[in-house]
This record gives structure tokens, C-alpha cells and sequence, in this order.
């Protein structure tokens, strides 16, 4: 409580210590600000929040409340304080709103002039010229107020520590590295500059020029209107009236909508800004849940793909060996006819479904729905199969739920965030951005267990390397130590695990030496970890595809879960075990039900309570044959028990391990139907081909890998005659005989709620706008941010210590010298088939490429850019090579990002995990072969690209120095 | 037995839809009288800067505007704003097409010609065009031609 005296009134406030500004506006005080942002805190560059406390004028936003202080606001010193500033910043900014992209209602220098009754402005062009190199977004520096947000937001925000201001410039301005040019500096293109700068000077190329009326004048004749306007006369009143009505009649031909992003499963939710089908920018809000204003180059700047000549519009049939359009009738006549054929003549089992990941929670339910009702089959499965399945499974055998343990808030909470297996700075590159503001800002530890030296293992504080596929020996081991020097979490084992005893007894052989051996790692490298959970309050490990696509997936995530619960760190706030999810809706499309063993909300597919409570709302019996998982599938389709495959949005054919073998299963089925929006190489095997519609066409939710809930609403409809996949479906069961009626999606989510009691709650009302729910949602809508608060998910609420042992991976022949790494870039989601539909993604990342470290390069005698054939006991490929020390020694790393002949799942074998069938992706071994040259070489890495170019890390925006400069004078004194 | 196909059949016209849409009305107006083509290539003109889209706009966000003229300006910076729409709405009258009255007259019959021969839902550019000929919209088309000439500029000097 404070007791203050506000324009000479006493009041008192409940919240001492709270921001000035806040309060100042919470008791109707107009108080001016421009540099402040709720998200990015004080920054002290405008200096046009001045207020007189205790007699002094001070920044309000920088000002904390105190006791006892006396405010005035309307004193003639605080308004010509604030005028000063205010006509300062406007020496930096020409107002030219009218023909301005920004003047939409939120250009927040606008709104303030406005608001305070500018009438005049002195500009002040700055010397410098707009830098437009980047494909995304561009800088004019003399739009540019010096307000810093651009700053602070890439140096702390998102951390990736390109922008600083040079205030030693006369006049200074926002610089990228060195001065480079943006699209040569080491910028990622994540646009949150853009997003946050408040005025036009840092913003997308995709609105310039065609958000306003008449923005697309050619500069030269922008600059003779704007001084012909000037000439005729400097007051700016009438310019205001002008460009307010102007913006009010953009904004009803601008429709903003809410979305959430279609590539990772972090869950980034934006507003994106259409005009028709025009997509004019994707902006992230404030009240975003799980990113705020950040955002990622894919998110922010990569949907052209929704517009692309490429995409399919019409339904396709296979006949002979072309493909023709169709009209849906005939389309969906045909699939319902050849389903029912096949189920009469091999019975329902002899169907498949592969399930997407991409669509919404609606859809992927639907989908599991019409396998298990209508086709009456419970082979139904997800892309989860290639990559957390594993994960899930470690997570089921120890703490009952196989899901995150909390939120990326827990996560940014923590005081020690490991990774094992994922290189979340390109993954999850919005999600790691909040582990290394953690590290910046709050000293948080990081620990990074990684092949490969990524970002995050550049940042790490402790770096570990162990031999690929040794990761449970280097777990089991520290587990071990830590309980040889006695610094288990006594009170948590004993109060809430079970099962302690046996594990303890199954770490017998882990010891320093053994791990030493099989790791490669030092003794004091895995003594070093032990010491660093050892002095961690809280932990939290997040994995990936680096641990689960291995022989021993399963194991090893479970032994990344038994280290968590030996140090106490699962059932707290800011601790637990984060599979982090790779598609925006892998998350969702499992939990909604797309699994063989699983009934919707992980009700298990043989409990008799939760199929008796399905059967009762769907009012049929459920199938009652174990499915199939996707991989499985493929071996089905081989030995010929499945015979139709319906694949949803999954290019099956490049995801699988071993390409050449599913490429043979699907020549050898008697009916395949892809649904996609392109017509990609698993669709180019179909018989019949339909077209979908994207994420920004369609409503319903996704859940991220936060187990967050989020809706995503259509900004227009299905291009063509593309369809939602929701509705495919639903049209396909009422040929087959089953009357389904789900007016829309909101439908289909009440009946989910019905079925599975961890979404009980979830509703569309309940997730309106920017809502967002973290199941388990009970009935009455509270949600769970945080699992296992008071008790884990088995009968008895314990957790499950659950010993796992490792054996050595089945080893390939000695000629395969080389152990191959794989994985994403930031750039590019998987295949590529909608991220190279972007030309600027194409421009900074055009192709795939190989790693090899420069000792391996010098003995093979490989240069940069010279194209090597890569060997592996199932195929071959050829691919370019990039030199680079991110690898090490005799390990190669290939992107994922090739559909053709630099596809990787060219050379992976399908040796699989053994609990969840997901094939062992990351332990193929290869040999290498140079390729002689046939002309000049180039390096694969686009001059464009930021990789490897140096970061310049500071704090902030360095206020300090702008209050150095001998120019510089503060307003009022 | 499902070998790859990697390629499909072209879409029923390339290009855009917008493209598309252009191209059978266009056929429709041919059909109708060689001048409608002078004038639609007019009117996708006006459309391609924005003109047309300006209008409708205007029109949508007339409640909007009402409000920002009411609640955020000074009444008397209104009554010089209306004055200067005025004048400038004057001296663009004789700018503004004779072709957008003609059409006014014209078009209805043509565009119903057009419509009958048209296989497709109603097309946006029949409604552009429809929508063009409404008085209102015309008078939005001017307005705001008139704000955006009048950047600032003082009316009484
Ligand atoms: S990385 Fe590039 S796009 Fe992202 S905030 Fe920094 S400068 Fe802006
Ligand atoms: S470019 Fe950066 S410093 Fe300049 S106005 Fe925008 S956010 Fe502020
Ligand atoms: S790809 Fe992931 S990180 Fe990037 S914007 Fe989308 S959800 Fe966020
Ligand atoms: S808002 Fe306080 S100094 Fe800028």
C-alpha cells in the first residue's frame, strides 16, 4: 500500500512499487510514452513520459512507486518537459501518414502526436540511406525516432544480439553487426524488431506499399507531394484529419485475424493482417501466450505457400499414368467406393489411416473417429510415430502423462535448463529464445547435450558431446554419481516415488569408468553435469528428435525422466521433462485420439470404461483389434494385410526411414488417397489426390507443446476448390453410411469434452481471441499449467522410478565410417513443401547441404561446395558439402530439407525403437565419396545466410550513451 | 500398383484466380459491345490502383469516420475540411469518368448479359463493377480522392 499525493490529491495505492506510468494511467492521467513496451520494460530513450515526483521531473516509466511520493502531472514544467521531448522526437520523423504503410490506427507516434496536439515538427533527415537487403523487412533510418525497442527486442527478447544503436554516429542510428548491411549481417530474419518498432521505420516489405490507399507512390514523386504539402503550409492539422479518415477506411478492407502458426509446436498464436487473400503481415501481440512479440523468420514471414501456383485446387484421379481433375462428387465417390470394397473383401483392418498434424484438434478427432466408427479399424496413427513417441513413452512408464511437465514459463523459471538431442535455437527458436533471455538476464545455467555445436551448445555453459547413441549410459551414470556423493532429493523420493530401490540396484554398472569408456566424454565432463543438477534449485530437461529417433528412444527418454526424479525436479513449478514437439499440432493430433492404443484424452484403447463411454456417444461399438502404428503399416503393406492407406497432410514417403522400401509399399497397395496441399511425392503416389485447405482457411484449435489449447480462426477460405480436412472427412463417413452432423468445429470440440475428461472443459467460448487453455481442462474450465503439483498420474500418485538399461546400437558394416547427424535449420520446415514456396526463405537458405568438420574435409581432400555421394547400407544421395566446426570429427550432419535427391531418409534404415516401432533415424552410418568437380564450385551457404557470422551481444540499448553525447539534453532542464 | 506421378494437369485457366476472372468477364462484355471492353479496361485500371477498393472502403468504414470526425477533431478543423472536400470534390468532378455515369446507365443490362452467359459463382469483378456504379460509391471514390489531395493543406488559405 502506498499513500501518495497525485495534482495535490491524497490517494493510496494498493500496489507499491509498481511502474509509475501504470499507475499514472490507472487513475486517467494522459501520460504521454513512445520508447516504453509492456514486453520490453523501460528503456529511457524518449524521455516523453517526463512527470515532476518530490519536485523533480523523472521518466514515469522507469519509475517505481513509492510511499509517500508527491506526483504532479498537469504542471506547466511536466507539459513543456514532455513538449521538449515530444518535438525532439519528431525532429527523427517525418509525418507523412496518408501515404504511410504504418498508418493503420496503431502507429503509436501518430496516436501520441494526435493525442498531444502537435502542430509542427522540425524533421531532421538523417544521412543515411533506407537499408532494404533483406527480403522480409526493411530500415529507413530517417523514419527512425532512436526509441531503442528494436534493440532491446533482438538483444533480449529474442537474443539474437544483432541490433545495437550507435549513439558515436552523428546522427546515430540502428546498426545490424558491424554496420553490415542487413541481409550480409548475422540476422536470422525473425522479424520482432519489425513487429515492435512503433512507427514505420522498421517494418515488413510485404506492407509496404500496400497497406495504404496511395502508399505505392514511387518515392520520388512521395517526396514532391510531401514537400508540395509542406510548402503549402507547416501546420499539421489538417494532414491529421486527412490520414484518421484514411486509416479508418483501410481498416475496413484490412481483416485481422487471429491465428496460430502451422510450423513448429512451440505455439507462437499472431494477428495476421489480410487484404483479400493478400497476407499483408503476421504480427505477434503482446497477450501472444507463448511468445509475446517474438516470433521466428517461418512464423512471421513465411506463408507465401498459402498463394503458391503450386498448390492443389481440385481434385485429383489417378488414370493410367496421369493424373486428371474431378469434381469432389466423383472424388469422394470413388475413395468411399474402393473403402468399401476393400473392407468387404479383407475386412476393416485392411485400412489405414495417417492422421495430420497440421490440422486442428476438429479434424485430427474427426479423423480418429472415422477410422474407428466408419472404417472400424483401430490403425490410425500420427507423425508422433517418427519423432516424440518415444518420448511419450518414457514419460507414461515414470510419471503417468506423457507430456510437457509445465510451461515455457516453467521452463524460463528454471535455474538449469539441460537440451539432450534438439537444437531448439532452429527448432523451437522462439522457445529458446526465452532459455537464453533466462541466461542473459537471469544467469540461469544452461546445459547442452549435442552432436553438434549449435547455438545453444555455443552458449552452454557446459557443452557435452558423448558418442552418438551412448546418451542413457552418460544419464545412468550421472544418476549414479549423484547418488554415490548423497545428493538425491531424499523427501521427494520418499514422498512421492515408488520403485527407488530397484533403480538404484539397475545403476550398478554405470559407474564414472564404464561411462568414461562409452561415452567418450572425460570424468570430470560427467562429474561437471552431476555437480551442475547438484546446485540447481530446479531443473528442467527439454529433448528431441537427438534422443528419441534412436534404437533406444524409449530408454533413454525414460532415464532423462528417472535423473529428474532422483533430483526432485518433476512436480514443482520451473522443473520436468519437456519433449519439445516438432509440428504445431503433433501435440494436439495425438492427444485428440490419432493413435492406435489410444482413445481421445490417452484414455487407453482396451480400458473398458473409456471405450463404454465413446460407444455411448457415438452409439457403436469401437473396433477391438489392437492398430497398427504408422511404421508398422508400411511392413503391413508389404506382407499384404493393409490394402488401403488414407493419409491426411504427411508426406509419408520422405518422413519414413528407408524411402526405397516405402516407395516399393506404396507401388505395391491397391488404394492409396493423399489429402495435401501439394501435390508432394507421397500424393504423387495416390489414386485419387484431394486438395485441403491451409491453417489460415480454416477454425478450430491446435495444442502446442505446452499442452496449450489455442483456436486459430480462418482469415479466408480454401483456395480453389480446396477443402478443409474436417470436411473431407465428415463427407467421406456420410457416404459411407454414417450420418455425422457437426455444424463446425465448435461442435466437434463439445463432443470431445464428452468423450475425454482431460478436456472437459475446453470449449470455443472458454478459448476466445488469444484464451488459451493447458489440458487437463476440468469442467469447469481451470486449466493445468503445471502437471503433478500434488500427485503423478498413476493409481497411487506416485512416480515410477523405471530402470533402463543400455545394450550397444545393431552396428552396420566397418566400410560405414561415418556416423550421420540430421536434422532442421531455421529456415525450413522439413520437406521443405511450404517453406520454398517463400522466395525470401529460398534466398537465404536455397538448398540442403552436408556438414563435415575441417578435419574430415582435409582428409577426404573435400572443399567447400563440392558435391559428395553419401553411402549407407539401404541407398546412396548426393549433396553438397558445407566445411564447418559445428561437426566434429567423423560426424556428418545433413538438413532435412530435400525432397529429391538429397532426401535423407534415402540412407536411414528401419531399425527401430523397440517400444513405439520409431525408426532409428539419427543412427545411420555412412561412407563418403568425393565427387570430381565438373565446373566451378560455390559454398552450398548462401552469402545471405546469417549462419556463422559473429553475434554482438549487449545489454539493452544502452540509454547511457545517448545521455553522453554533448547533444543531448534533458527535457526541462 | 501406384508408381509416382509427378506432374498434374494445368488448372482449368493458369494464372490467378483474379486473372481468370478478368479474362471470362471480359469474354462476357465482348460478347455485349466493343465499347464495354474500353471501359472495362477502365475500370481494372481503377481497380489496379486501388480506386475502386478506396470506395467500398470509404463505404464500409462510414460509422469509423463519422467518429473520428466527431470525437477526435475539432469541430472547427471539420467545417475546413468539409470545405475543402467540397472544392476539391468540384475540381475533380469534371476528372471524375464520364465513363462511371455512363456506366451507371449502361451497365446493369451488360453485366446481366454477362451473369446469364457465366457458368461460375458470381464473380468479384461483376461486383467491383456492380458496385462502381452506385452513386455512393462513386461519391466515396471522390471523398476520399479529395482527403488524400488535400494532405495538408489549409482550405481558407
Ligand atoms: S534477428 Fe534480425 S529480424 Fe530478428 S530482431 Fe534481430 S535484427 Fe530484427
Ligand atoms: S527502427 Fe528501432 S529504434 Fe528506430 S523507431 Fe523503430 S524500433 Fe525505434
Ligand atoms: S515456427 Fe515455431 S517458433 Fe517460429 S513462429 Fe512458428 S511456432 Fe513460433
Ligand atoms: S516512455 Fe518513458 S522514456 Fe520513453
Amino acid at each position: 500500500m502506498a499513500r501518495i499525493v497525485l495534482d495535490g490529491e491524497p490517494i493510496e495505492i494498493a500496489t507499491d512499487g509498481a511502474s509509475l506510468l501504470g499507475v499514472l494511467r490507472d487513475q486517467g492521467r494522459s501520460v504521454p510514452s513512445l520508447c516504453y513496451h509492456p514486453r520490453l520494460g523501460p528503456l529511457e530513450t524518449c524521455d516523453t513520459c517526463l512527470t515532476l515526483v518530490d519536485g523533480k521531473l523523472v521518466r514515469a516509466c522507469a519509475t517505481a512507486l513509492r510511499d509517500g511520493m508527491r506526483i504532479e502531472t498537469r504542471d506547466p514544467t511536466v507539459l513543456s518537459a514532455r513538449e521538449a521531448a515530444i518535438a525532439r522526437v519528431t525532429q527523427d520523423h517525418e509525418f507523412a501518414c496518408t501515404i504511410c504503410d504504418r498508418n493503420n490506427g496503431d502507429c503509436e507516434l501518430h496516436n501520441l502526436a494526435v493525442a498531444t496536439g502537435v502542430t509542427h515538427q522540425d524533421f531532421r533527415p538523417k544521412p543515411y540511406p533506407i537499408d532494404d537487403s533483406n527480403p522480409f523487412y526493411s530500415y529507413n533510418p530517417s523514419q527512425c525516432i532512436l526509441c531503442g525497442r528494436c534493440v532491446e527486442a533482438c538483444q533480449d527478447v529474442v537474443v539474437n544480439e544483432v541490433l545495437h544503436i550507435d549513439w558515436t554516429l552523428n546522427p546515430p542510428r540502428v546498426v545490424w553487426d558491424h554496420g553490415t548491411p542487413i541481409d550480409r549481417s548475422s540476422c536470422v530474419s525473425c522479424g520482432t524488431c519489425a513487429t515492435i518498432c512503433p512507427v514505420d521505420a522498421m517494418m515488413e516489405k510485404s506492407m509496404r506499399g500496400r497497406a495504404g490507399h496511395f502508399s505505392d507512390l514511387a518515392p520520388v514523386t512521395r517526396d514532391r507531394l510531401v514537400r508540395w504539402t509542406k510548402s503549402a503550409s507547416p501546420d499539421l492539422t489538417p494532414l491529421w484529419v486527412t490520414s484518421e479518415l484514411e486509416a479508418a477506411t483501410r481498416s475496413a478492407s484490412i481483416r485481422r485475424t487471429k491465428t496460430v502458426c502451422t510450423f513448429c509446436g512451440v505455439g507462437c498464436s499472431f494477428e495476421v493482417w489480410t487484404r483479400g487473400r493478400e497476407v499483408l503481415k503476421v504480427l505477434p501481440k503482446p497477450e501472444s501466450p507463448a511468445n509475446g512479440i517474438a516470433s521466428c523468420v517461418k512464423g512471421k514471414f513465411g506463408y507465401e505457400f498459402v498463394n503458391s501456383p503450386n498448390r492443389l485446387t481440385e481434385p485429383l484421379l489417378r488414370k493410367g499414368h496421369e493424373f486428371v481433375t474431378a469434381d469432389w462428387e466423383e472424388a469422394l465417390d470413388r475413395v468411399a467406393a474402393r473403402f468399401r470394397e476393400i473392407r468387404e473383401r479383407h475386412g476393416p483392418d485392411s485400412i489405414a489411416v495417417i492422421a495430420t498434424c497440421t490440422g486442428t484438434d476438429e479434424e485430427a478427432y474427426l479423423t480418429q473417429k472415422f477410422a474407428r466408427q466408419v472404417l472400424g479399424t483401430n490403425n490410425v496413427d500420427n507423425c508422433a510415430r517418427y519423432c516424440q513417441a518415444p518420448a511419450t513413452t518414457g514419460l507414461f512408464r515414470t510419471v503417468g502423462m506423457g507430456a510437457d511437465a509445465g510451461t515455457i514459463d516453467d521452463i524460463e523459471r528454471a535455474e538449469l535448463v539441460m537440451t539432450i538431442g534438439s537444437n531448439a535455437a532452429e527448432a523451437h527458436p522462439v522457445l529458446a529464445a526465452r532459455v537464453k533471455r533466462a541466461q542473459k538476464l537471469r544467469g540461469t545455467k544452461i546445459l547442452v547435450v549435442d552432436p553438434r555445436r549449435h547455438e545453444l551448445a555455443e552458449r552452454a555453459d557446459l557443452f557435452l558431446s558423448p558418442r552418438p547413441g551412448t546418451d542413457l549410459v552418460l544419464l545412468n551414470a550421472v544418476a549414479r554419481y549423484i547418488l554415490d556423493q548423497g545428493w538425491e532429493d531424499r523427501t521427494f523420493i520418499r514422498d512421492r516415488t515408488v520403485n527407488f530401490e530397484k533403480f538404484r540396484d539397475a545403476l550398478e554398472r554405470y559407474t564414472l569408468d564404464f561411462a568414461v569408456t562409452v561415452t567418450g566424454l572425460s570424468r570430470e565432463e560427467i562429474v561437471r553435469m552431476a555437480e551442475m543438477f547438484h546446485e540447481a534449485r530446479s531443473a528442467c530437461i527439454l529433448w528431441a528428435m537427438g534422443v528419441t529417433q534412436h534404437q533406444n528412444g524409449s530408454d533413454t527418454s525414460t532415464a532423462i525422466c528417472n535423473l529428474l526424479l532422483v533430483t526432485g525436479n518433476f512436480g514443482r513449478p520451473a522443473t520436468g521433462g519437456y519433449p519439445l514437439r516438432g509440428h504445431c499440432n503433433v501435440q494436439g493430433v495425438s492427444d485428440f485420439g490419432c493413435l492406435p492404443t489410444f482413445l481421445p484424452g490417452y484414455e487407453r484403447w482396451d480400458d473398458p470404461i473409456a471405450r463404454q463411454r465413446v460407444e455411448k456417444e457415438w452409439g457403436t461399438p469401437l473396433p477391438t483389434k489392437k492398430g497398427l502404428t504408422s511404421t508398422e503399416i508400411v511392413d503391413a503393406i508389404l506382407d499384404g494385410r493393409i490394402h488401403a492407406l488414407y493419409i491426411l497432410g504427411e508426406d509419408k514417403l520422405l518422413a519414413d526411414a528407408d524411402e526405397a522400401k516405402v516407395a516399393k509399399a506404396f507401388e505395391k497397395i491397391d488404394f492409396l488417397v493423399v489429402q495435401d496441399l501439394f501435390l508432394t511425392r507421397t500424393a504423387q503416389h495416390a489414386d485419387v489426390v484431394l486438395p485441403v485447405a491451409a491453417s489460415l482457411e480454416k477454425e478450430g484449435t491446435f495444442v502446442s507443446t505446452e499442452r496449450r489449447l489455442q483456436r486459430l480462426y480462418p482469415a479466408f477460405p480454401p483456395l480453389g476448390h480446396a477443402r478443409t480436412d474436417g470436411d473431407i472427412v465428415i463427407d467421406l463417413a456420410r457416404r459411407l453410411g454414417f450420418a455425422w452432423e457437426y455444424p463446425g468445429a465448435k461442435e466437434v470440440l463439445d463432443e470431445v469434452a464428452r468423450v475425454a475428461p482431460i478436456f472437459a472443459g475446453a470449449s470455443f467460448a472458454r478459448l476466445e481471441g488469444f484464451s488459451s487453455l493447458l489440458w487437463p481442462i476440468a469442467a469447469d474450465g481451470t486449466d493445468t499449467p503445471t502437471l503433478h503439483l500434488d500427485r503423478f498420474h498413476f493409481p497411487d500418485g506416485k512416480a515410477h522410478f523405471f530402470p533402463v538399461d543400455w545394450s550397444e546400437p545393431t552396428a552396420t558394416g566397418p566400410e560405414f565410417d561415418l556416423e550421420l547427424d540430421n536434422g532442421r535449420l531455421l529456415e525450413h520446415f522439413h520437406w521443405g513443401n511450404l517453406t520454398y514456396e517463400t522466395g525470401g526463405i529460398r534466398h537465404k537458405v536455397p538448398g540442403t547441404f552436408v556438414e563435415l568438420s575441417p578435419s574430415l574435409a582435409a582428409e577426404r581432400g573435400v572443399r567447400e561446395g563440392e558435391w559428395v555421394r553419401l553411402v549407407s547400407s539401404t541407398g546412396s544421395l548426393r549433396a553438397r558439402a558445407h566445411i564447418t566446426e559445428r561437426v566434429r570429427d567423423r560426424t556428418l550432419f545433413l538438413t532435412l530439407h530435400d525432397r529429391g535427391e538429397s532426401a535423407v531418409n534415402r540412407l536411414t534404415s528401419d531399425v527401430r525403437d523397440g517400444p513405439t516401432t520409431t525408426p532409428d533415424y539419427k543412427g545411420a552410418r555412412v561412407r563418403l565419396e568425393r565427387i570430381e568437380p565438373a565446373g566451378p564450385i560455390e559454398s552450398p551457404v548462401a552469402v545471405s545466410n546469417p549462419r556463422g557470422k559473429p553475434r554482438e551481444p549487449q545489454r539493452g540499448v544502452r540509454v547511457d550513451a545517448k545521455w553522453a553525447r554533448p547533444d543531448y539534453r534533458f527535457p526541462g532542464s | 500398383m501406384a508408381k509416382a506421378i509427378s506432374t498434374r494437369p494445368l488448372p482449368p485457366a493458369n494464372g490467378s484466380r483474379r486473372a481468370r476472372t478478368g479474362a471470362s468477364v471480359s469474354e462476357a462484355l465482348d460478347a455485349s459491345a466493343d465499347s464495354l471492353r474500353n471501359l472495362l479496361e477502365l475500370i481494372r485500371l481503377l481497380d489496379e490502383k486501388g480506386f475502386l477498393r478506396l470506395g467500398t472502403d470509404v463505404l464500409r468504414s462510414e460509422d469509423r469516420m463519422i467518429s473520428v470526425l466527431t470525437e477526435r477533431v475539432d469541430p472547427a478543423d471539420v467545417r475546413a475540411l468539409v470545405r475543402s472536400v467540397q472544392r476539391l470534390g468540384a475540381v475533380l468532378g469534371p476528372v471524375e469518368p464520364e465513363a462511371a455515369r455512363w456506366l451507371g446507365r449502361r451497365l446493369p443490362n451488360a453485366l446481366q448479359g454477362a451473369r446469364q452467359g457465366e457458368a461460375e459463382p458470381p464473380l468479384a469483378a461483376l461486383d467491383i463493377l456492380k458496385a462502381l456504379s452506385e452513386p455512393d460509391v462513386n461519391r466515396g471514390v471522390r471523398m476520399v480522392l479529395g482527403f488524400l489531395r488535400g494532405i495538408g493543406r489549409d482550405p481558407d488559405r
